[in-house]
């Protein structure tokens, strides 16, 4: 048998070309504690692998219950009335999705139309101009950042860039409290740029140093090459970071929550307040017992908000694997 | 004046001494070739011709190098300009992610070159070094104002001075990824030759090629020594013995001898080239 | 030539002004946090629980807060360790087939990607369903839900990384398989695995999105698992979105402390990983 299939029975692998019984043999007295052994190690295999069908039970649990209490809703209206309608009545029995669709996919473009030219603009020059002592201090720093909680830039948002907004539509001729579509955007923008520098960041180290040594020594500018060779090589893994920025966007609940003003409103300009998704479900899920069909409304939302993201992600882990595929030949 | 000369090289991989006091004139319109045993500086004194070695970190190179005599060591030096007169040919090819027309035709095109600038710069070739073939030149060129056909000739002639032309002149346009690796290594001959460089440096340009490739490039790198400098590393003895006018021994990091090549190789001056030609340092 | 190198001035100062931009805003988030916080944190901050009125400005401090996002995030850490270190294992080439090691990879992928809001309403889900109510235990289950993936996407990783001659050695020594990896390997990957628990631990303590509905929210310590916790996320949202000068400065004063422990978590994480580190064969 192969050596994996004797690892993974368990099994002592036997040592090739000195002439040794394999395990098994009479010539290999199994002793009473390599019993033993060999027994232990057969049970806490089991245990192991147990865990594996707990993350598939759990993931399809996840789908399938929310799936589940979304149904009764799901029943009831049809789907123009759920996706297509901004009427939100709930003591009336109507939910109309759409307006938290559009906050959500509003909030998430704005997030990224500026998160994506700043992060990679500022992961290319990490990578290639940046000298070793930018970068051990960027790179910790970025990663740091990564992990600040929500709330914190919720807070942020809510001090430092609200008002600035509600300057600046006033001035514009707006009417605004400043919580609305564009504070959303960009309070979520902050969020996003730290895993699009770190991933764009490694993306662009794994581009071998043979493609910026055959630009150079053409007498190109480090621009130059960056955008000509560089970019077109690492095109996938950079739309990878893009990819993985966004579904951070989609997600993202309490600093948006925060900022946004929270009306269920188609939005008539960057200034006007939407409500995305995360945040009517993080709002609501007190109504949850009182209303008929409330609590199913709000699991759908969950829902969508999941397939989304999913969708995303798992767009992202192809695109990923077609790159490691590509690098490894 | 030659074009390219050494003053005291040195350089520096973090704390270890890579080039120890290297001073030496390559001679213009020759193949120079570099030999020594393996991890002896030699690539590093080609990287530090045109300053690749700026893309490592840590490495600290410290002399003169002067390129028709200016130093191109000092900050203020002009990369872009040097890049353009010393070309550069590595070990592996690296093609750009373009097609095979358009590896021949980005980095002219990036510097600015126009079509009267390329028809001009093939006839000055092929007036006072022919290589290609009457044909060439004597066939009616472009018109002042035309990039494509400009860019079409340029792309001809660079790829029959690589002596690809015929194997791909019908997949122009086809990305160069797609080209055997003896294919890419000529294509990179081509495209260093193409911004019209004064000099081309060469690190081991065969190693990574068949034979048949090998011999390829030797042959076309001999047919260009007359207009070209070309600075050729390389660690096959016979190779060097085929290919050089002129050699440069590099054993740890010295210069230990350099001359002609008949002189070199038949009456070496130094016990330790002696000990390399013979075959007892590897 | 000239237009050249401008436009690689002026790229380059674009990268630096993006970079710039987002380090400005960065900091000054920091400092807002700190600068803010700072002198509303006194010990009666740290030490007591909000007394009644403590959300219209009376006296207390949010040791509700802090104990409770501390035990929370201890719990969901130690069941998370408890599947998660197994499944780490599990994904190992020795304890399973390719098939399960991809189609489980996908499953965590999928887990990975979710936000945490949805781990919070699914979290709803199945504690209406038990009969569960807002409650320690349902919280701590359900961040263990949204930092699983996170913990053994790392541990994974470092698994991955040992050098396969390194077990090869340990193979030939003919230990059984559970025992190469508990009792030799694991001292490789402690580090990586320590580093993993603590980036686990500081996410954990900053989520509120999953907890929300799941933990609910009270002033009080907990004192059993089924009684409700606060946090400290939503301990700063609710003093935040009160009206009253002095709750709001709290509320800061509560932000810093949270900054304060992520930030702490995260550079232990790093200087832990790294001091062991030391040991490791590469």
């Amino acid at each position: 048998m192969s050596q994996e299939e004797s690892l993974r029975l368990g099994q002592v692998p036997a040592i090739e070309g000195t002439g040794q019984a394999e395990v098994g043999s009479p010539a290999w007295s199994a002793t009473p504690s390599f019993r033993a052994r060999v027994a232990w190690d057969r049970w806490c295999a089991v245990f192991f692998r147990g865990t594996l069908g707990l993350v598939h039970l759990l993931a399809l649990g996840l789908l399938l219950g929310l799936l589940w209490k979304s149904f009764p809703l799901l029943g009831q209206l049809s789907f123009g009335e759920l996706f297509f309608s901004t009427a939100w009545h709930p003591l009336k029995g109507q939910y109309g999705f759409l307006a938290f669709i559009v906050g959500t996919l509003g909030v998430t473009l704005i997030a990224m139309g500026i998160a994506a030219p700043l992060s990679l603009l500022a992961a290319i020059y990490l990578s290639e101009y940046a000298g070793k002592r930018t970068r051990s201090v960027a790179i910790p720093f970025i990663q740091l950042l990564a992990g600040i909680p929500s709330v914190l830039f919720g807070l942020w948002g809510m001090l430092a860039l609200v008002p600035g907004v509600r300057l600046l539509g006033t001035a514009l001729g707006f009417r605004t409290t400043g919580y609305c579509l564009l504070s959303g955007g960009l309070v979520l923008s902050l969020m996003v740029c730290p895993i699009v520098i770190s991933v764009a960041w490694e993306i662009l180290q794994r581009v071998p140093m043979a493609a910026r040594e055959a630009a150079l020594s053409l007498g190109l500018t480090r621009w130059e090459t960056t955008r000509h060779v560089l970019l077109k090589l690492a095109r996938r893994g950079l739309v990878v970071s893009l990819v993985l920025g966004c579904s951070r966007a989609l997600g993202e609940t309490m600093a948006v929550l925060m900022v946004v003003g929270n009306v269920a409103r188609l939005p008539e300009s960057l200034f006007s307040p939407v409500y995305p998704l995360p945040s009517l479900i993080a709002n609501n899920y007190g109504e949850v017992m009182s209303i008929p069909r409330f609590d199913s409304a709000l699991m759908l939302a969950a829902l969508i908000l999941m397939c989304v993201v999913t969708a995303f992600n798992l767009g992202a882990r192809a695109l990923l694997q077609q790159l490691e595929r590509g690098w490894r030949s | 004046m030659p074009l390219i000369q050494i003053r005291n090289l040195n350089v520096y991989y973090q704390k270890q001494q890579a080039l120890r006091e290297v001073s030496v004139d390559i001679p213009d319109r020759a193949i120079t070739a570099v030999i020594g045993p393996s991890g002896c500086g030699k690539t590093t004194l080609l990287k530090s011709i045109n300053r690749l070695t700026d893309l490592g970190e840590g490495i600290q190179v410290k002399g003169e190098i002067l390129i028709d005599g200016a130093n191109v060591l000092a900050p203020s030096a002009d990369l872009l300009l040097l890049r353009k007169k010393i070309g550069f040919l590595s070990q592996r090819p690296f093609p750009l992610p373009m097609s095979i027309r358009d590896n021949l035709t980005f980095a002219p095109r990036v510097h600015g070159m126009r079509p009267r600038d390329i028809v001009e710069q093939i006839r000055q070739m092929e007036t006072h070094w022919p290589m290609v073939g009457p044909g060439m030149v004597n066939r009616p060129l472009p018109g002042r104002r035309s990039y494509r056909e400009a860019g079409l000739l340029l792309t001809e002639y660079y790829l029959r001075l690589a002596a690809l032309w015929d194997e791909v002149k019908d997949r122009l346009d086809s990305p160069a990824q797609g080209l055997s690796v003896g294919q890419q290594q000529r294509l990179s001959l081509a495209r260093a030759l193409a911004v019209n460089p004064e000099a081309v440096l060469a690190d081991e340009p065969t190693s990574a090629l068949d034979p048949t490739s090998s011999s390829i490039i030797e042959k076309q790198l001999k047919l260009l020594r007359g207009r070209f400098t070309f600075v050729v590393v390389t660690h096959i003895l016979r190779q060097a013995k085929r290919l050089a006018d002129y050699v440069l021994f590099l054993y740890l990091g010295e210069l230990v001898e350099h001359g002609p090549a008949a002189e070199v190789f038949t009456h070496p001056r130094d016990p330790r080239t002696r000990a390399y030609l013979s075959g007892e340092i590897n | 030539m000239r237009r050249r190198k401008i436009t690689e001035r002026i790229v380059q100062g674009l990268m630096v002004l993006s970079l710039g931009a987002l380090g400005l805003c960065f900091l000054s988030l920091l400092l807002l946090v700190v600068f803010r916080g700072l002198h509303g944190l006194t010990p009666a901050m740290l030490l007591e629980t909000p007394k009644g009125g403590f959300y219209l400005g009376k006296e207390g401090g949010i040791a509700n807060a802090i104990v409770g996002s501390l035990l929370l995030s201890i719990g969901a850490t130690l069941l998370s360790l408890a599947v998660g270190l197994p499944l780490a294992f599990a994904l190992q080439r020795e304890y399973s087939s390719a098939r399960m090691r991809a189609a489980t990879r996908l499953m965590l992928d999928v887990l990975w990607g979710t936000p945490s809001i949805v781990f919070g309403a699914f979290g709803f889900v199945i504690m209406q369903l038990v009969g569960l109510r807002t409650s320690l235990l349902a919280g701590t289950l359900t961040l263990a839900l949204v930092i699983l993936p996170i913990m053994v996407r790392t541990m994974e990783e470092v698994l991955r990384m040992i050098p396969p001659d390194f077990k090869e050695t340990v193979w030939s020594l003919g230990l059984t398989r559970t025992e190469a990896f508990l009792r030799v390997l694991s001292r490789q990957a402690l580090p990586g695995f320590l580093m993993a628990i603590l980036l686990a631990f500081g996410r954990g303590i900053g989520d509120a999105a999953s907890i929300l509905f799941t933990a609910g929210y009270t002033d009080n310590l907990p004192s059993s698992l089924l009684d409700p916790v606060a946090s400290l996320p939503l301990s700063i949202f609710f003093q935040i979105s009160t009206p009253i000068a002095e709750v709001q400065d709290r509320g800061y004063a509560s932000a810093l402390v949270l900054l304060v422990l992520v930030i702490l978590v995260q550079v232990v994480a790093f200087g832990l990983n790294r001091r062991f580190s030391r040991h490791l064969i590469r």
